[in-house]
């Protein structure tokens, strides 16, 4: 027969019969102090004559005075029970809570009890006090850690992957930006991403350090623009603590240079650069840069680290489209608790092109929300849209209806005079309808003029032309960059 | 066995024995004191079996011997005794005391009942008086008296050859007292009963440091204080994790008298008894308002003139006994209180004092 361990419902049954026998046989000062407070915890059957038992007792006190005084009896007892030789070993501890319950009927004198009463009787059951270990209370201590934490580096902390939103113009930059918060200094090192302004790499390099330092709080970790990494260098060769800087930012494990472009043309700090990139790179720790362009057409930047950026992963981030647009002033302003619309959100991503402005547009929105105590609707929207631009419309109105269809077919690469004339081509009839609209637009012309200037043609086909643009403009991506990119070579 | 000793160290010697002896002891034979008598030494023992002392006495030995003799009505008739020299003696299982003109037969126990001491070997520790008087006063008040969670009616201590540290929490309030720890600091729980009888037997030792010998496997701590010898278990079972639950951040501090803050709650608390020993706070740049809630007995309303208040106002409510056990302990400082929300724990502190940290948790009023 192989060895067998009995369930604790077995054990607790052979340890009842075994309290029973002895409980006639003992005083019941000395069995409640030498027999039940060292209750039998563990019951194996080595085969059919041999069995090993556990005692288990509250203290040392108990254990040896268990043993001394009745090994023999309960070795006897126990090996009646279970018609095998029984082998007793002690042990001191706490005894398993599955067995106290199976007792605690009989032993009312039980010092253990289950864990469930808690809550203490002298207070009155309406003001609560939470548990300071509840799961609750670590849950928050360890958020708040990890939030000053964030702080302590520069971080910002609303600057996560959940508050970034993806599209096909930058969800590579995302994916990458994962995986490297994910497995830092294992994946992508070092992480290079680039692109305009407003297109999210901070965003993205702040949501890497948070991610990071959500799955590790302790992680030693910088964070600093490159105009500051050039700051330090110059403050420690000041204050000639240039050691002091040199162990602090090689021994990070997670370095975060945003618009490293700075560095270039300026000598010593690259080089300093150049020896912090290589001691934090050799101990596989992980480093993230962002510049506003791509390594090789950094001017002035060292040839031995441009190499370095592009032996990395280098990710091109794309201006933001309509959708994304769309989706990132969703957040935004979900984040600021203001309820907007997907229609209205669409009306402001059609005119705003950064992602920048639009966190500016969602800021007057809430200012307007929060101290004039206005509603979110059309009226305000466009009331914010008409004011974000007044700087355009100054341009615009300088320009000449004839600099505008002169734009607009170099843009479409026709003839001017094909554009003002009557040909019903099919990408001629679009030119034509773009300028219309920008004339009417833009310029404020009268219909009738407008139609003057192509082959006079009558008002209602002007505004046919306007109100056809108006509406493609809507759904239609690929006239919305046309429009947006013929109007701002016409501010230019 | 026969012996003769001065009335004075024999009662101190029983006195000190005095608090370990069970009151309802589970065997009776626990109520009594074992006396040991070799050839050059006698020692007096006794225990619950949770805790057991051993005390050594100055004696004039003339036949060796052991006995075991009811503990309390020995100290009693010990104490009544006249000053002099007591003659110890055992005939037939009777204990006979005789000092001038007085003696006194006491009838002896089983010594086969008594139980027997664990033997506790391993590496001294050592902890200073001034380590345990700061334990005792710091600590031990925060320390669980509810047996239900028997880990939290220990004190952690974390002992390294050059720093301490000593934890007590009862779950609603914490007390951290000591540096930061090394992590090879060897981590005991030692019940806060072990504790008091340390530091009383330290200070009636007038030792300046005590040793610890610890045997984990046994589970059993040992205490060389002095000549005398104090068994004790470990509890068993796992620490919660305080050091997570210390809060890291403050939107609210605020800076105090200690006395001032003390002797306002002290006021407040005559009012709490029907709702709680709750007193509500309320933070704001202006001052601080201390309230109870109003009951059929009445109200308290009291400000703090000494307070100053940075960052965003809050109010919290508190149970007035936490903080009257603790804020004694800061009287004369200036206090610190760091608060971030009115249901997140809340950080008390003193520059004068910068090893000690105490955290409370906040009543939710309903």
């Amino acid at each position: 027969m192989e060895s067998r361990t009995l369930s604790p419902e077995e054990v607790a049954r052979v340890w009842q019969q075994c309290c029973a026998q002895l409980k006639t046989e003992l005083s019941s000062a000395v069995f409640n102090t030498w027999i039940l407070a060292n209750p039998l915890t563990h019951l194996e059957y080595l085969d059919d004559t041999q069995a090993q038992a556990t005692i288990t007792s509250p203290t040392a006190f108990h254990s040896i005075n268990v043993k001394k005084n009745f090994h023999s009896k309960l070795t006897l007892s126990l090996g009646e029970l279970t018609q095998r030789q029984v082998e007793i070993s002690y042990f001191i501890g706490s005894a398993p809570i599955t067995i106290f319950r199976e007792k605690k009927v009989q032993q009312p004198n039980q010092t253990f009890m289950p864990n469930t009463l808690l809550t203490r009787p002298e207070f009155s059951p309406s003001p609560r006090v939470e548990e300071l270990f509840s799961p609750n209370t670590l849950e928050n201590a360890a958020v708040d850690r990890r939030l000053l934490r964030s702080k302590q580096i520069g971080l910002r902390t609303d600057f996560t992957f959940t508050t970034f939103a993806v599209s096909t113009s930058n969800e590579m930059a995302h994916a990458a930006a994962t995986a490297v918060s994910n497995q830092p200094g294992s994946s992508y090192n070092p992480l290079f991403l680039y692109g305009g302004v407003g297109v999210g790499k901070t965003h993205l390099m702040h949501a890497i350090g948070n991610n990071i330092l959500q799955a590790n709080p302790q992680a030693q970790m910088i964070y600093c623009t490159g105009e500051e990494f050039t700051n330090e260098i110059v403050q420690a060769i000041q204050t000639k603590r240039a050691s002091h800087f040199k162990d602090r930012y090689r021994s990070a494990q997670v370095l975060l240079i945003d618009d490293i472009q700075f560095i270039a043309g300026k000598n010593a700090v690259q080089e300093e650069f150049f020896h912090t990139f290589n001691a934090i790179t050799k101990k596989n720790c992980q480093v993230v840069l962002t510049s506003d362009r791509p390594p090789h057409e950094i001017r002035l930047l060292e040839d031995r680290l441009r190499s370095r950026f592009e032996a990395g992963l280098m990710i091109d981030i794309q201006e933001p489209s309509f959708e994304l647009r769309t989706a990132i002033i969703l957040l935004k302003s979900q984040a600021q608790n203001i309820a907007l619309s997907i229609d209205l959100a669409k009306r402001i991503a059609e005119t705003v092109d950064s992602a920048r402005k639009i966190e500016g547009i969602i800021t007057l929105l809430r200012s307007a929300v929060e101290l004039q105590g206005r509603e979110v609707n059309t009226e305000l929207i466009e009331q914010i849209i008409s004011a974000q631009k007044p700087a355009e419309q100054h341009l615009s109105q300088r320009t000449s209806p004839s600099e505008v269809i002169k734009t607009v077919a170099t843009h479409f690469s026709v003839k001017q005079i094909a554009i003002k004339g009557k040909s019903r081509v099919k990408n001629l009839v679009t030119a034509r309808h773009i300028a219309m609209y920008l004339l009417k637009q833009e310029l404020s012309l009268p219909l009738v003029e407008i139609g003057r200037w192509f082959a006079n043609r009558d008002h209602t086909s002007v505004l046919h032309a306007v109100k056809k643009i108006e509406q493609e403009l809507l759904y239609d991506q690929q006239l919305q960059q046309e429009v947006s990119f013929i109007r701002k070579s016409l501010q230019a | 066995m026969r012996f003769s000793v001065s009335k004075k160290d024999f009662l101190s010697a029983l006195q000190k024995l005095q608090r370990i002896l069970p009151t309802k002891p589970q065997l009776p034979v626990l109520a009594a004191v074992h006396i040991f008598v070799t050839e050059n030494s006698v020692l007096l023992t006794a225990t619950d079996l949770y805790l057991g002392m051993q005390v050594p006495v100055q004696a004039k030995i003339t036949t060796p011997g052991v006995l075991v003799v009811p503990g309390k009505i020995l100290v009693s008739a010990i104490a009544s005794f006249p000053e002099g020299e007591i003659v110890v003696e055992e005939t037939d299982g009777t204990l006979i005391l005789t000092s001038t003109a007085t003696k006194v037969s006491l009838q002896t126990a089983s010594v086969a009942e008594y139980p027997d001491f664990p033997e506790v070997t391993g590496d001294a520790m050592h902890l200073s008086t001034s380590d345990l008087l700061s334990v005792e006063q710091y600590i031990l008040p925060s320390v669980s008296k509810d047996i239900t969670r028997p880990v939290l009616t220990a004190v952690l201590l974390e002992l390294s050859t050059t720093a301490f540290r000593a934890v007590g929490t009862d779950g609603f309030r914490l007390s951290v007292f000591g540096t930061t720890q090394e992590t090879d600091a060897r981590r005991l729980l030692i019940p806060a009963r072990t504790i008091s009888e340390y530091v009383r037997l330290a200070q009636s030792e007038s030792v300046s440091q005590i040793s610890l010998i610890v045997s984990t496997e046994l589970q059993q701590v040992l205490a060389q204080v002095g000549e005398c010898v104090v068994f004790s278990r470990l509890v068993a079972g796992e620490y919660p994790p305080f050091e997570q639950i210390i809060p890291s951040d403050a939107t609210t501090i605020i800076t105090c008298d200690a006395d001032e803050l003390l002797e306002q709650i002290r006021r407040a608390h005559v009012l709490t008894s029907a709702s709680s020993h709750i007193v509500q706070f309320a933070f704001s740049p202006t001052g601080v308002e201390i309230t109870t809630p109003t009951t059929t007995d009445g109200s308290f309303i009291g400000t703090l003139e000494s307070a100053k208040v940075d960052g965003e106002p809050l109010s919290v409510a508190f149970n007035a006994l936490y903080l009257l056990d603790m804020l004694k302990q800061f009287s004369g400082q200036e206090l610190q209180l760091q608060l971030t929300e009115t249901l997140k724990p809340v950080l008390f502190r003193s520059n004068d004092l910068p090893s000690f940290l105490y955290v409370v948790m906040p009543f939710r009023v309903v």
